[in-house]
């Protein structure tokens, strides 16, 4: 069951009536309910890895908070962690592995039959990584003292399984989120409404912008050895908003279904596009649950940057690196780009992280320039190009085709002005335009003051204007044949 | 209440706006062509699946009335299975007559869900069928007797494809029109593609059982019409032919089960094949449906235009 489907919505529908008709000690059942039957709509045997995740969480959680000696939490966090982060690690990479050792395997001569390590096919289960990311940060967070035991197996379930955030996060703490299942919630309006006006963003971005970028964005990276120079650098760009509105979409519709039901998610995105730097992008404006995730359970265990500069160049390696491989193995294929894509960032913060004194040292020699307007557009420019220049590794269909696009596009720089005006432009492309102008229209707007907050503080006849306007330009421009959101393939 | 009053409003504005245009641009889609068409009574009806589109194509339909003196209506549709093809008939019956349906039959069209209650829900088909009351009331007897799926009348009624086709501003046009004067080259790659895409890996025993059974029910109640019945397999290149899975053994059966029906079968899989008859892997392009006609087709259709009586 997909958010962009009508399936999701009736499913909405009555899960709601039925929350708030129910007594409030009840309502952690019902979303267990709801939540296991919105994961089993997607692939009834996927349950089992969710099943086991929170079993083997719970309980590993519970011997954590039992043990009196140190070394035992270690070995209920290890034994925890190491079940759920096992599985995520198999079922992610095994066929990938198995597939690059066969041809080393041949070549030191051990066999001669291919395949010779056997393959297992196995289908990715939508959202694991996001629930296992879940279940690790709450084994964590209760071996360092940080929370308290979830002690209700049930509500513990329903932390690991909520349904808005169960197939592309966001991801979020269990301390957190452990409290609000715990109170009662109240119906109230303005809750509500702001729920509703997540939903109706969120669905804008996918199934106006996201899924109108589609076809767009296909065409230029199926086959870029063919693909005239120009559809590439808009393939790139597109991508960088298809992605980005795939993504953020998703993520404004889990929060506006959460918020239905009383609860808050972190917020996932802010205005990617708009960051100043890479830092910026990927710390405090980019899926920001799973950046804060990795600089806290990954970055900060090796020793952040208290640990000396050769090690925090290190430490920002690995994190990038880490995250390359975990979009790798699935997704969008199973290739070595992801670990370029990773890897390429990383080396975007050691040049940050190297430079940095020095644009500090020459933003106080010359504080006019810094301080411009001009400056922050020309930096927020550089940034974005930056990120779409890595994108290409993300979204193309191989490390060799990514050479291919980006060799093709800067040779062919030279000659874009005389190309430009003769190149057959079709009205998906000036629509695909249009939708992008609008988005960083309202972001830019967004960025100085709350786009809604402004709205709840409009006129009626205002405030219904905007919604009618998103939902018909839904209606007359959205693509509806329900395509997945990208990052539930990771 | 006031603003859902006016979204409501405008929502039967723009509901209206898309019907209008479905109704001037919509051009092959059969339930347009069923509410449209003026003409009452014709002496073959055309169904099947794409493989019988080119027969409408440009001025095909035309050609082939000249050539045979007969009135014609090509209601196939693209994907259109066994249960597709019914619906679209009776819905043609509602409003028309005919002496004769000319079945172009695919196997694939006997082999899957995919090209049959489910190809209802290709928002495709309803983008350009205008609001009709008696379709409406069909598409909910269907829904609930045949196993459609509910978001398909739920669709047309609140005319929610209508109003997001995205090509709404221009004449409805099927792809394969556009390359209807070309030749195809073949590559073997994207031949295996297209046949995997139409008929999987294997055909089914069971759904080609309940299919056949269905398609021969559906003969017999319009052979008690007194409409005639004739079947046809339109050529395809040999080599793609050959890539059909079992596409031999489930010819002989339709064959046998045809014949015990008296249901005059034609099979021309591998007659007027010529390789540069066709636009893609398996539709015949301009030469190839004018060689058909003249050779082959036209006798057929002159053949059989008067039904036997009973």
């Amino acid at each position: 069951m997909l958010f962009n489907s009508l399936n999701f919505f009736l499913f909405l529908g009555i899960v709601l009536i039925f929350f708030y008709v129910l007594p409030s000690r009840y309502r952690w059942f019902w979303l267990l309910v709801a939540s296991y039957y919105f994961y089993i709509s997607w692939e009834p045997i996927n349950a089992i890895y969710l099943i086991v995740a929170t079993i083997s969480a719970y309980l590993c959680g519970l011997g954590i908070a039992r043990a009196g000696k140190k070394t035992t939490k270690t070995g209920f966090l290890i034994v925890g962690l190491f079940i759920n982060l096992g599985i995520l690690v198999f079922v992610k990479y095994y066929d990938f592995l198995a597939g690059q050792l066969d041809p080393l395997l041949i070549k030191s001569g051990t066999t001669t039959v291919e395949p010779f390590l056997p393959r297992l096919d196995l289908s990715n289960p939508v959202g694991l990584s996001f629930f296992t990311f879940s279940v690790v940060t709450y084994l964590v967070d209760l071996y360092a003292g940080r929370m308290d035991l979830a002690r209700h197996p049930g509500k513990f379930a329903v932390y690991v399984a909520f349904f808005p955030k169960l197939f592309a996060g966001p991801i979020e703490r269990a301390r957190y989120f452990l409290p609000q299942i715990a109170r009662t919630v109240r119906f109230e309006e303005h809750k509500i409404t702001q729920g509703l006006q997540l939903i109706l963003w969120g669905m804008f971005k996918k199934v106006v912008i996201a899924d109108n970028l589609v076809d767009l964005v296909d065409k230029s990276f199926s086959n870029p050895l063919y693909t005239p120079p120009i559809a590439l650098i808009m393939g790139a760009y597109f991508f960088a908003f298809q992605i980005y509105c795939d993504f953020s979409g998703y993520t404004d519709i889990a929060l506006g279904v959460s918020k239905l039901f009383g609860i808050d998610l972190k917020e996932n995105f802010r205005r990617s596009y708009l960051a100043v730097s890479t830092a910026e992008f990927w710390s405090r404006r980019w899926h920001i649950s799973l950046g804060s995730w990795f600089r806290d359970y990954l970055y900060f265990p090796l020793g952040g940057s208290r640990a000396g500069r050769t090690r925090q160049y290190f430490n920002l390696m690995t994190v990038f690196v880490v995250s390359g491989l975990w979009h790798g193995g699935l997704g969008y294929g199973v290739g070595w780009s992801f670990l370029v894509w990773g890897a390429l960032n990383g080396l975007y913060q050691w040049v940050g992280v190297g430079t940095a004194g020095l644009w500090r040292k020459a933003g106080d020699r010359w504080p006019m320039i810094r301080d411009s307007g001009a400056w922050h557009v020309c930096r927020v420019l550089f940034t974005f190009h930056l990120i779409t220049f890595s994108w290409i590794f993300f979204r193309a269909n191989s490390t060799e085709e990514a050479w291919i696009i980006i060799k093709r596009i800067s040779l062919s720089l030279g000659s874009l002005p005389q190309y430009l005006p003769r190149y057959p432009f079709t009205q998906e492309h000036l629509t695909a335009l249009a939708l992008i102008v609008f988005l960083i229209a309202v972001e830019i707007l967004d960025e100085r003051r709350s786009v809604w907050e402004w709205l709840n503080a409009a006129p009626k006849l205002v405030r219904w204007t905007v919604y009618y306007a998103l939902i018909f330009s839904m209606l007359l421009l959205g693509q509806w044949q329900a395509t997945e959101f990208i990052y539930m393939q990771f | 209440m006031l603003f859902i009053v006016i979204g409501l409003i405008l929502y039967g504005g723009v509901y209206y706006t898309a019907d209008m245009l479905a109704y001037k641009n919509g051009r092959l889609n059969s339930f347009h062509k069923v509410k449209t068409t003026k003409q009452s009574a014709f002496d073959y009806v055309i169904l099947g699946a794409s493989h019988a589109l080119p027969f409408g194509f440009e001025d095909m339909n035309a050609t082939l009335e000249g050539l045979t003196g007969t009135r014609i209506i090509n209601l196939a549709g693209s994907g259109h299975g066994i249960i597709p093809n019914i619906l679209v008939f009776e819905y043609f019956l509602k409003y028309h007559q005919t002496k004769n349906v000319l079945y172009v039959l695919d196997t694939f069209a006997l082999s899957s869900k995919k090209w049959n209650e489910e190809r209802l829900e290709d928002v495709k088909l309803l983008q350009w069928a205008p609001f009709d009351l008696t379709l409406a009331r069909m598409l909910l007897d269907y829904s609930f007797e045949k196993g459609i799926n509910k978001k398909v009348p739920l669709d047309y009624i609140t005319g929610f494809s209508k109003i997001n086709n995205h090509s709404r501003l221009e004449p409805e046009i099927f792809d394969g029109e556009k390359k209807f004067g070309t030749k195809y080259r073949f590559f073997k790659p994207r031949d295996r593609q297209r046949i995997k895409y139409l008929y999987g890996s294997e055909k089914s025993d069971a759904l080609f059982g309940t299919y056949m059974a269905t398609f021969m029910d559906w003969i017999e109640t319009i052979k008690m019409n007194n409409i005639g019945v004739i079947v046809i397999k339109t050529p395809i290149p040999t080599h793609i032919y050959e890539m059909i899975p079992q596409e031999n053994e489930f010819n002989r059966k339709i064959q046998k089960v045809l014949m015990e029906e008296k249901i005059p079968f034609y099979d021309f899989s591998l007659i007027n094949n010529e390789k540069e008859f066709f636009y893609d892997t398996d539709h015949l392009n301009s030469k190839g449906v004018d060689e058909f006609f003249t050779n082959h087709l036209k006798d057929v259709l002159k053949r059989h235009v008067a039904p036997k009586k009973g």
